[in-house]
């Protein structure tokens, strides 16, 4: 503790109840998860009477042909398919936006973003009323202006490359937002010196600009690698009835067989298995950002671009816009929209008779969307809350302090970006079963399980705290502010602006969360998003598509503040 | 009023500052004076208590402190201080009232609302500041920013005021006024004062009595006339004002063999035959031209002359690598490659042992 300023009890209370918390929250689901994987037989939960240890969950993995040849290579195909298109999707996008002379740059950030604010379970149900292959609207729509006679396609969404390609639409915002950040901060007068030496724009872009920026792009990269890897909502959606087993399906369908009990040991051994890759690429993205720190071309600053006229291009250029954005916003919100007024009657042979406010009415009176919506609330804002609170105090306690244990506290939020939400939902589900606390099946354990995704707001907080200067924490205990005082009125104040982007993204995801509150389902903490799935599975459309249409409108105001707070993220 | 004694710190097996002992009388101003690394402000640090010491003891107006025999160490936000950090670390979402009225609202004992605000106008009005008292600190320059900081750090009537580097952040001619200004406002004040810089001037002006640090320890301290006229180590003597410095052996008791055979005409407590560091300071000496009948000093060659404005600079070389800097007003113009004599008073040379050893 010598060398940093004297912390008084409250300095060092808060932060421990802190860290105590983010240990229980973070590492305690992973330690029974282990554990669980050597509990046997698999349908007793771990400390159950009756449970004993064994090695046969993870010897079974080892024999299971299904998980050797077809889990193994569907999710490797998957998430390869996934990260290399939303990649040069992303990458287009962000390079027209950023760099280019378009216009409306603004109105069409904010449209690029749509599916990363709705949840994916909706996206999901859009794309298959457009594209089913029997009875997709588009389908039918080329089928009989082409006067072709199949009853199937042109477009089938139910294989591989539907999967890939819906994936990729859905992801594409995520990675959006990391390489307009990257191509804002790469200084242009590296791209200048280029052109001042003779280079035409095309010898730029390949000799100059690919090269500056590939380390910029690959740690994004490896991020949307380890994100595909934990997709559960379009690998359960479109994935399953293409029969493309992928492993976090695998998990799910040992908790929920078709028939018999779940198998908790066959699930954490499978969870082990794809915890060791995602650990994997968790590392490789570590090195990469540390080998980038080494690149000082492209640094934190945010220079001002200078764009590119697109000329003959721009042409070219608004049909990729365009087709993006049909297909990943506005064909999937008009769909929806519709359907929730005309139901499965596709525009062209519906009528006004046809229109209806019947889904709305039957939906808002239905007491289950109350609660779900209101649950949906209390579980954004609440774990949004806790995740802001305690990532700002680990925050604090990594750059601020010495304090005993702080490094190991920051590899286990880090290590946090690497579990997928359906190990996460699985392992609180056991450590909540099996923990004599009331809270499994409400809404309390959810919030719990949300507040895995600290990492996303860590990251946020502590870029913000190494900006500002300690001195200004100084000043304040030279001027007689003891450490409440000082956090109270010098450092959260400037935080403030970080941690309402924190508490925004937070809030984003805990709207679209289909995966954790559907492991965790139980009638009391039903949430939209399961809601959603649950009124599409039982075959009502147009008040599936009535709920979609609301959660749209609920999220169509973020839309526009969340241009203002990521894009300075 | 301010009795630092024995203070030790070090970051790991790398030592920091070494046995640093010094006292302030009540209202006097006191600087810590060395280049960057020297531990001038770990000291600082360690008196104002953001940072903890390893060994020593700390007293401020009759009150320990510190003290790390008998487990003393008293939090930054009870001692009786008053800080300008380097950068003013004037806090950007409070306006410049609010700075500057922080330290009394944050007081346990905190005065009431129109005993702050008076207050506050008062400091602001000692920086003369007043007129800016609802602007917000964003919108505020470097001098202003400084004056802010130094209110702030005085609101309380500390019983020390601490400076890191007060001057700086400032641009050069800043620098000079602003100099003057904390000197006279510091006086003003009467309170007593420790502040550190690397700058000589800035501790010319502003201490009564000033330290050179180097090394984690305090070489030297004194008044710095004092200090400059009669350096006990080489470093002090180069730290402070420009100097030249020749190797040179003793060959008798008062001879000093210097570079290109040439010699010095000193008493030196050193032993024939030791090795010695001769410092000249380029100011003390003069030009004169080789064909002068009177000329004494060392001889040389013309090698570069540089206008100054008030003053020529000349380089001499006095020996095959050998140069001296020499700055002087004379009215002649030398030209390159003139044989030339370099005059200076003896008395005025600094002799040190080689080994570096103070002399006795």
């Amino acid at each position: 503790m010598t060398g940093r300023p004297q912390i008084d009890l409250a300095g060092r209370l808060i932060p421990a109840a802190a860290g105590l918390l983010v240990v229980l929250i973070l590492g305690l689901p992973l330690v029974v998860l282990i554990y669980t994987a050597f509990r046997g037989p698999g349908d007793f939960l771990p400390f159950e009477d009756g449970a004993r240890w064994t090695l046969n969950n993870v010897a079974n993995l080892f024999d299971d042909p299904v998980i050797l040849q077809q889990v193994l290579p569907n999710t490797l195909i998957f998430v390869a398919g996934t990260a290399c298109l939303t990649l040069t999707i992303a990458f287009v996008l962000a390079w027209l936006v950023e760099r280019t002379e378009l216009r409306g740059r603004d109105f069409l950030f904010s449209l690029i973003l749509f599916p990363s604010l709705v949840p994916t379970v909706l996206l999901a149900i859009a794309w298959i009323t457009l594209l089913s292959p029997n009875a997709g609207w588009a389908n039918l729509a080329i089928r009989s202006a082409l006067g072709l006679s199949q009853s199937q396609g042109p477009f089938n969404l139910f294989n591989m490359w539907g999967l890939i390609v819906c994936q990729s639409l859905a992801s594409t915002p995520f990675m959006f937002l990391l390489l307009t950040a990257t191509l804002r901060t790469m200084n242009p007068s590296l791209e200048e010196a280029a052109q001042a030496s003779g280079a035409n724009f095309f010898q730029t872009f390949r000799r100059v600009t690919i090269p500056i920026l590939l380390p910029g792009i690959l740690a994004p990269f490896i991020l949307i690698t380890l994100i595909t890897l934990e997709q559960f909502e379009l690998p359960l959606i479109i994935g399953l009835p293409a029969r493309i087993n992928v492993f976090s399906y695998r998990i799910y369908n040992e908790l929920n067989p078709a028939s018999g009990l779940p198998n908790y040991g066959g699930a954490a051994a499978v969870s082990i298995l794809f915890l060791m890759l995602g650990f994997l690429a968790l590392l490789l993205y570590n090195w990469v950002t540390r080998e980038n720190a080494k690149y000082v071309t492209v640094t934190g600053k945010a220079y001002r671009q200078s764009r590119f006229a697109l000329g003959k291009w721009a042409i070219p250029a608004y049909i990729f816009l365009g087709i993006y954005i049909s297909f990943a916003a506005v064909l999937p919100a008009l769909t929806l929209l519709w359907t929730s007024f005309f139901g499965f009657r596709m525009p062209g042979s519906a009528s006004w008779a046809d229109f209806s406010f019947s889904a709305y009415l039957v939906l808002l009176s239905d007491p289950t969307f109350w609660r779900a919506a209101l649950n949906t609330l209390i579980v954004a804002v609440a774990s949004g809350l806790i995740v802001v609170l305690l990532a700002t105090i680990v925050a604090w306690t990594v750059t601020r302090t010495r304090f005993f244990g702080r490094r190991a506290l920051e590899m286990l939020t880090f290590t946090s970006l690497g579990i997928p939400s359906v190990i996460v939902a699985f392992a609180v589900m056991v450590v909540y079963l099996s923990l004599p606390l009331q809270i499994y099946g409400t809404v309390a354990i959810l919030v719990l399980a949300y507040c895995y995704r600290m990492a996303t707001v860590t990251r946020i907080t502590r870029s913000s705290l190494i900006q500002i200067h300690p001195e200004l924490e100084e000043a304040a205990a030279a001027s007689g502010a003891r450490w409440f005082a000082t956090q109270w009125y010098v450092l959260l104040p400037l935080m403030m602006p970080s941690l309402i982007s924190g508490f925004i993204i937070m809030f984003i995801i805990g709207v679209r969360e289909f995966t954790i509150p559907l492991v965790l389902y139980s009638p009391e903490n039903v949430v939209l998003s399961v809601l959603l799935w649950q009124t599409f599975q039982a075959g009502q459309p147009s008040v599936t598509a009535a709920l979609a249409t609301l959660i749209i409108v609920l999220v169509l105001p973020v839309i526009f503040f969340a241009r203002r707070f990521l894009s300075t993220n | 009023m301010l009795k630092v004694e024995g203070l030790r710190k070090s970051y790991g097996a790398v030592p920091v500052i070494e046995d640093v002992s010094f006292s302030i009388p009540e209202g006097q101003c006191y600087a810590l004076l060395g280049p960057s690394g020297c531990g001038k402000t770990t000291t600082l640090r360690c008196v104002a208590g953001l940072e903890t010491a390893g060994a020593g003891r700390i007293e401020m107006s009759g009150q320990v402190v510190y003290d790390h025999a008998k487990g003393i160490n008293v939090p930054i936000y009870e001692r009786p201080i008053g800080m300008v950090f380097q950068s003013y670390a004037i806090w950007p979402h409070m306006n410049v009232f609010q700075n500057v009225a922080f330290p009394l609202k944050v007081d346990r004992k905190a005065p009431k609302k129109a005993e702050i605000e008076e207050r506050t106008f008062a400091a602001l009005r000692l920086v003369d500041m007043e007129a800016y008292a609802m602007r917000p600190a964003t919108a505020l320059s470097g001098g202003q920013q400084q004056r802010v900081a130094l209110a702030r750090a005085i609101i309380r009537n500390p019983a020390l005021l601490l400076l890191d580097e007060p001057l700086s952040n400032l641009d050069a001619r800043l620098r000079d006024t602003m100099r003057k200004e904390l000197s006279e406002l510091i006086r003003r004040v009467g309170v007593t004062a420790l502040f550190v810089t690397h700058d000589q001037a800035e501790a010319f002006t502003l201490s009564q009595k000033m330290a050179v640090m180097h090394r984690g320890r305090l070489l030297q301290e004194g008044d710095p006339s004092e200090l400059y006229r009669n350096p006990v180590e080489p470093f002090v003597a180069t730290f402070l004002g420009a100097a030249n410095i020749l190797p040179g052996r003793v060959v008798s008791q008062d001879r000093i063999a210097l570079p290109g055979d040439q010699i010095l005409r000193k008493t030196s407590e050193v032993a024939e035959g030791g090795e010695v560091i001769v410092i000249l300071r380029p100011e003390t000496m003069r030009i004169s031209q080789e064909s002068s009948p009177k000329a004494a000093g060392l001889r040389g060659t013309l090698e570069y002359s540089s206008f100054q404005g008030s003053s020529i600079e000349y380089t001499v070389r006095i020996a095959p690598d050998v140069r001296l800097r020499v700055v002087t007003n004379s009215s002649r113009e030398y030209a390159q490659g003139e044989p030339v004599v370099v005059e200076f008073d003896p008395e005025s040379a600094r002799v040190f042992p080689k080994d570096g050893h103070p002399p006795k």
